[in-house]
């Protein structure tokens, strides 16, 4: 039942189709798009604002429907996963979704409250010490202060409030984590410091990982597989190494141009220095 | 002269602005003119010196020393009838009150949920709100009378009615934060976390959208008492002896013309002074809210922590 044994899974995309909207105001967020993520995938995602690299994260987990083609888990549909109760848990409980983390916490509870929900529902953790144990597991593994955990979302930073989002993805044990933006909103330094637990926490519980953001830096930096998006279109996909080398689409060019172009603090979200090597 | 006036200016301490000088003084006066009405309802046997529903003197006394507002048609005492009236009103705004927020949240809150699906749930949100948007186009008079025709002079139809005609801006003011709240991301990180849609909409839709309606309940119970008094005045309200201003204010009309005034006056102004208390407490008590909630959270912080 757990994922750190290494247990293997395997996700499938196949021809998945996204349409939002009907007759001609019908826009296609994803082309169909075919994908294979398992225990060992390091996937980034990469594109524009639009390129519908957030929707294919979201249809994963079942927040969007494809409008064609079948997503399957375990050789299962994710719609039959989502079907009933007992199966609906198991799949939230092996496939976590975390987002960019602004507003994902309910302004009304702790963090506390907060984490501990999906301990309850998702792993069925009843026992109070129990619980109290896993969650000062993580929040050191998150380098998070476990007294944090009783404050309210507004009463701590972006940084913190981030790490607290992946703290509640990561306290069930997923096999599979999507992480969709989850360092576009912190500052620079902020950022290698979230990545690299989250590099570290992924390789130490061997789960796969899905990494979808507009950054380049660290999208190189925590993946091996790169998936280029652009108008709902995978553009371009390889290793990461053989992308950022020898890119082959002219989108992908004119992005790491853009990055390569770009010195200047703004325009480069970059992290610390050894971000900056994995990355270049 | 040149000089004390110089002195004066210099030594005058800097007046802080009157929106910053927050303190109990002014959560006290806020709470104040609804508390006085609580307590007049629920010490109303201790105030009032007689009995109010049995002829205690002469009828029709002015207002004298044993009589504060005199005696009316029947020789019952108008200054305990008032006091009692003030419990009537009481019990029926605080029922109302609770019926229509608790009610109109309840209700709202599935409006607003519901109102985009498809299928049965998505229809029945739909079809509610139009009702609740055809509620307010009837006055609440001709509700309440219709409501009371049909169910019969009772008090329970008089709470129904009541809180019909008044539960349409509970539901609404709900379904608005609703439609505002159910787009924020952590009702999407409730779903990711395995937790039920009933319980999304419990824990987290209905905590974080029930403020206005409850910054509305105050107004709802000010309207209660308007209705209620309104509806005893056309005589489909409370029944006969028990003390009700409006009922008081309509059998006392016929001796108001006569030139004795006190059995009709008295439980008017008592009307007009309790509205205008709940409108002033309704208006206050959100402006202190946040200062007297601020104190108080402190205070249980701190507790809890120290327990921990």
């Amino acid at each position: 039942m757990t994922s750190s044994d290494g247990t293997d899974f395997e996700l499938t995309l196949s021809a998945v189709r996204k349409d939002f909207g009907r007759g001609h105001r019908k826009v296609t967020a994803v082309q169909p798009v075919d994908l294979r993520l398992d225990a060992h995938s390091e996937l980034g995602v990469i594109g524009e604002s639009g390129s519908g690299k957030s929707t294919l994260a979201r249809m994963i987990v079942g927040l969007e429907h494809p409008t064609s083609g079948v997503i399957s888990y375990q050789g299962r549909s994710v719609e039959d996963w989502l079907s009933n109760r007992a199966s609906r848990l198991a799949y939230r409980q092996q496939v976590q979704y975390v987002a960019q983390d602004t507003t994902s916490f309910d302004p009304r509870q702790t963090f506390f409250e907060s984490v501990l929900v999906p301990l309850r529902i998702l792993r069925g953790v009843q026992s109070r010490s129990e619980i109290r144990d896993r969650l000062e597991a993580i929040a050191e593994d998150l380098s998070l202060d476990p007294a944090l955990y009783s404050r309210y979302p507004h009463q701590v930073s972006g940084g913190q409030r981030q790490r607290f989002a992946l703290a509640r993805s990561l306290v069930v044990e997923p096999r599979l984590l999507i992480c969709d933006e989850v360092v576009s909103a912190l500052d620079v330094s902020v950022q290698g410091a979230v990545l690299n637990l989250i590099k570290r926490h992924v390789a130490r519980h061997r789960m796969g990982l899905m990494f979808v953001a507009h950054g380049l830096p660290a999208v190189t930096f925590i993946s091996s597989e790169l998936l280029v998006m652009r108008h709902g279109e995978v553009v371009e996909r390889g290793a990461v190494d053989r992308v950022v080398n020898e890119p082959q689409h002219p989108y992908t060019r004119e992005l790491l141009e853009a990055y390569a172009d770009s010195s200047s603090p703004e325009s480069s979200p970059e992290s610390g220095p050894e971000q900056r090597e994995a990355a270049l | 002269m040149a000089e004390t006036l110089i002195a004066k200016t210099v030594q005058a301490p800097p007046r802080r602005p009157a929106r910053k000088r927050f303190g109990w003084l002014r959560v006290t006066l806020a709470f104040l003119p609804l508390v006085a009405i609580l307590v007049v309802a629920l010490f109303a046997p201790l105030i009032a010196p007689y009995d109010p529903v049995t002829t205690v003197a002469a009828s029709r006394l002015p207002p004298s020393a044993a009589y504060l507002f005199g005696t009316d048609a029947v020789g019952m005492d108008v200054f305990s009838r008032t006091i009692f009236g003030a419990r009537v009103a009481v019990q029926f705004g605080v029922i109302v009150a609770l019926c229509s927020t608790i009610g109109g949240i309840l209700i709202g809150t599935f409006i607003g949920l519901s109102e985009s699906s498809r299928g049965v749930v998505g229809w029945i949100g739909r079809l509610l709100n139009q009702i609740s948007d055809y509620l307010i186009a009837i006055p609440s008079i001709i509700l309440g009378i219709v409501v009371v025709g049909i169910m019969g002079s009772s008090d329970f139809a008089l709470i129904v009615a009541i809180t019909l005609c008044l539960i349409q801006a509970t539901i609404k003011l709900t379904r608005a934060e609703v439609l505002r709240v159910r787009r924020e991301a952590y009702l999407e990180a409730a779903k990711l976390a395995g937790e039920s849609p009933l319980r999304s909409a419990l824990v987290h839709v209905v905590p974080n959208s029930i403020g206005p309606a409850m910054r509305n309940m105050p107004l709802v119970f000010g309207n209660c008492v308007i209705i209620l008094a309104s509806l005893g005045f056309i005589g489909v309200g409370v029944k006969a002896p028990t003390p009700e201003w409006g009922y008081m204010i309509s059998s006392a009309l016929s001796s108001l013309m006569l030139g004795r005034w006190w059995p009709a006056i008295f439980p008017a102004i008592f009307v007009a002074l309790s509205v205008l208390a709940i409108a002033y407490s309704s208006r206050a008590i959100p402006q202190v809210w946040p200062y007297l909630a601020a104190n108080v959270k402190k205070r249980f912080r701190t507790e809890r922590n120290s327990r921990a």
